[in-house]
């Protein structure tokens, strides 16, 4: 697993998002399609974690409120299946404890709407952190 | 010498001589029967006609025995001592065997009818003379006394119609104050003669000059408001042509100042022997009144309206969430067409198609904020297909986020598929949302495993829908039940008690019923139930 993730270095895997909203969704994919990424969305974390793309993402855009399996959740079973897998928490209204369990992840948790350039900026920072 | 008594009930013509013999000293007499006719009251004629008798009769005793209910009753009587006589005990039943030992006995007739019977006890001996003069005696004092009784019933039923005449105007008096206070003046109206006449308070309500009190049916509708003309018109007509009660409630301009009072009137016929020729009626000024009610009415649909923006408030988090999430798109979308054109060799397709996102997701925002302001806004209800389940999943949607924030799981049995009534789709999402937000309200203080908001959709009886929203908390106590529907009452802390007041309102209004039970095992459920349509 962790050679797989190394071997994506040179070209990036695939940016995976994961947001039961179908137009948050196609946005997203279109925004990283633009930005020269290549993307992939799911609905649901469950079909993420099933995906033929979960060993070649190169980091996962996470929304929290998810249908089934809640993003945290979805994090928790990254961090066995993808250690070391950068990810983005996006929520259209997070609470407190959310905010301070992302906190106590480390991991960042942007509110939606997020700015293009704020999103590709925190993207591209992750992906450079996970390289190194 | 004493008479025996086989000789005291003579009948009179045996007291009578055939010829009688003038009267030796008729000045007794005719003094007596001057007496007696100058007393017009029974209760003073009596006794002087027993002394008048006693004292020419030279009898010991006299009484006037009049039969009362079977029984003989002693009117009056009187008692010589020496040469004076005078009245003893009266009104009294005769003892046994006291007429018995009596001498004499005259019946008082007149018009064929014997009023009563004087007794008299003679000590000394027959003397035909002096029973002929008792004899005239009794016969005077008969039509003296049916002349008192009959003086008597007349004073009588002059008092009783004085009195009657009394009570007449006191009634009069005090309907004339009553219609004052309330402001109701009375009619009547003559059908044939188209009159009608109106009692004072109906002149004051109406305006009319004093005097003219009776008008006719057409100058009694140029009173009315122009706008209300018609209608009442149309009413009474309807109401007249077949008998009926006429019942209106109308405006008038007043004849005097023009003023527009609010009138309610109630008319009816006056039936004699199968047919009428009159109807009365009342007018009553409801002006006060009916203010009042449109200042309440006001303030209540301002109370509503805060109302239903307070539970909208409550979901403000799941509003954010619901409007972020097109925000979070039309964003995104935005800055990949810049990404896009501004390529080396700009990818125009992708550039439009990131565009056209943007356009749906901007409607798709615009529609979320439409449904919130129908959710807080007052507008008359119209009528369509409604499907029940999108607008529970269009409620579920705003309070998604409120249900997880409190950990509340969600139960939901909608059955079958499609489900449709007819309502105002608005007013039914405001009913649902009031009920959700309820519930959740209801289970803030619950540990979070029993948090359970569960809703469910049947068809009952093939006509009805039934919708329930139940809660898995505290419950309300059975003797709050009763009161959970009534405007102002409430039991949470800063409520205003008007949203299960309005969310019944809304339900009757579309011919459908909110219940509330207690849940099993705990907890509260809300039902109502609404006319399917196909």
């Amino acid at each position: 697993m962790m050679s797989d993730g190394d071997s994506t270095l040179a070209s990036p895997g695939p940016i995976a998002v994961i947001d039961d909203d179908q137009g948050v969704r196609s946005a997203l994919c279109n925004l990283l399609d633009s930005a020269g990424y290549r993307s992939c969305s799911f609905a649901a974390g469950e079909d993420f974690l099933a995906a033929d793309c979960l060993p070649t993402a190169a980091c996962a855009i996470v929304d929290l409120r998810l249908a089934r399996m809640s993003g945290f959740e979805l994090a928790e079973r990254l961090a066995l299946l993808r250690p070391g897998l950068p990810l983005l928490f996006i929520s259209a209204q997070a609470t407190h404890r959310q905010r301070q369990r992302a906190l106590s992840l480390a991991l960042p948790l942007l509110a939606k709407p997020v700015h293009a350039d704020t999103l590709l900026a925190l993207l591209a920072h992750a992906l450079r952190q996970a390289r190194t | 010498m004493r008479h025996n008594a086989g000789l005291s009930h003579r009948p009179l013509e045996q007291v009578l001589p055939r010829t009688p013999p003038l009267p030796e000293n008729g000045a007794p007499l005719f003094d007596a029967l001057r007496a007696l006719s100058a007393l017009l009251d029974p209760v003073t004629l009596q006794p002087a006609i027993v002394r008048a008798a006693c004292a020419l009769g030279q009898a010991r005793r006299c009484l006037l025995v009049r039969a009362e209910a079977g029984l003989p009753l002693v009117a009056a009587e009187a008692l010589r001592c020496g040469s004076d006589v005078y009245n003893t005990r009266r009104n009294r039943l005769a003892e046994p065997d006291e007429l018995d030992a009596m001498s004499l006995a005259l019946p008082l007739v007149h018009g064929g009818e014997t009023l009563a019977t004087l007794y008299l006890q003679q000590d000394n001996a027959p003397d035909p003379a002096r029973d002929h003069r008792l004899a005239q005696l009794a016969a005077h004092a008969g039509i003296c006394l049916a002349n008192a009784h009959a003086h008597a019933r007349l004073r009588q039923d002059n008092e009783q119609l004085a009195c009657a005449e009394r009570e007449l105007r006191t009634s009069q008096e005090l309907l004339k104050q009553g219609e004052r206070f309330n402001h109701a003046g009375s009619m009547r109206y003559l059908v044939r003669e188209d009159l009608m006449f109106c009692s004072e308070e109906l002149c004051r309500i109406y305006g009319l000059a004093p005097g003219r009190n009776c008008i006719s049916y057409d100058e009694f509708a140029t009173l009315m408001h122009p706008d209300d003309r018609h209608e009442v018109i149309d009413t009474v007509n309807a109401a007249v042509a077949m008998g009926g009660t006429i019942r209106v409630e109308h405006r008038i301009c007043r004849q005097d100042t023009g003023e527009v009072r609010y009138i309610s009137g109630i008319g009816k016929p006056v039936w004699v022997d199968g047919t009428f020729v009159e109807y009365v009626g009342t007018a009553t000024d409801i002006t006060v009144r009916r203010q009042a009610e449109y200042a309440i009415r006001s303030a209540q649909i301002d109370m509503e309206r805060v109302s239903r923006a307070n539970t909208v408030g409550q979901l403000t988090a799941s509003i954010a969430h619901e409007i972020n999430q097109p925000l979070m798109s039309i964003v995104a979308n935005a800055g990949a067409s810049l990404r896009w054109l501004d390529r080396a060799v700009p990818d125009l397709d992708h550039a439009r198609a990131g565009l056209r996102d943007i356009i749906t997701e901007g409607q798709r925002a615009a529609g979320i904020i439409t449904g919130l302001q129908g959710l807080t806004r007052n507008s008359a209800p119209v009528f369509e297909r409604v499907n029940v389940h999108a607008a529970i999943h269009h409620i579920l949607a705003l309070s998604r986020s409120e249900l997880e924030r409190r950990n509340i799981s969600l139960v939901l049995a909608l059955n079958p598929a499609e489900l449709h009534v007819l309502g105002d789709p608005v007013q039914l999402q405001q009913v649902l949302l009031n009920l959700v937000v309820n519930a959740i309200e209801a289970m803030a203080d619950l540990r979070e495993a029993v948090r359970i908001l569960r809703i469910s959709s049947r068809c009952c009886a093939a006509q009805h829908v039934e919708v329930c929203v139940e809660d898995s908390g505290e419950g309300i106590p059975a003797q709050a039940m009763p009161r959970v529907f009534d405007a102002f009452y409430t039991t949470k802390q800063g409520g205003m008690g008007m949203g299960l007041a309005i969310c019944r309102s809304i339900i009757e209004n579309h011919r459908g019923r909110l219940r509330v039970a207690p849940a099993q095992p705990r907890g509260t459920v809300f039902c109502f139930d609404l006319p399917r349509v196909p």
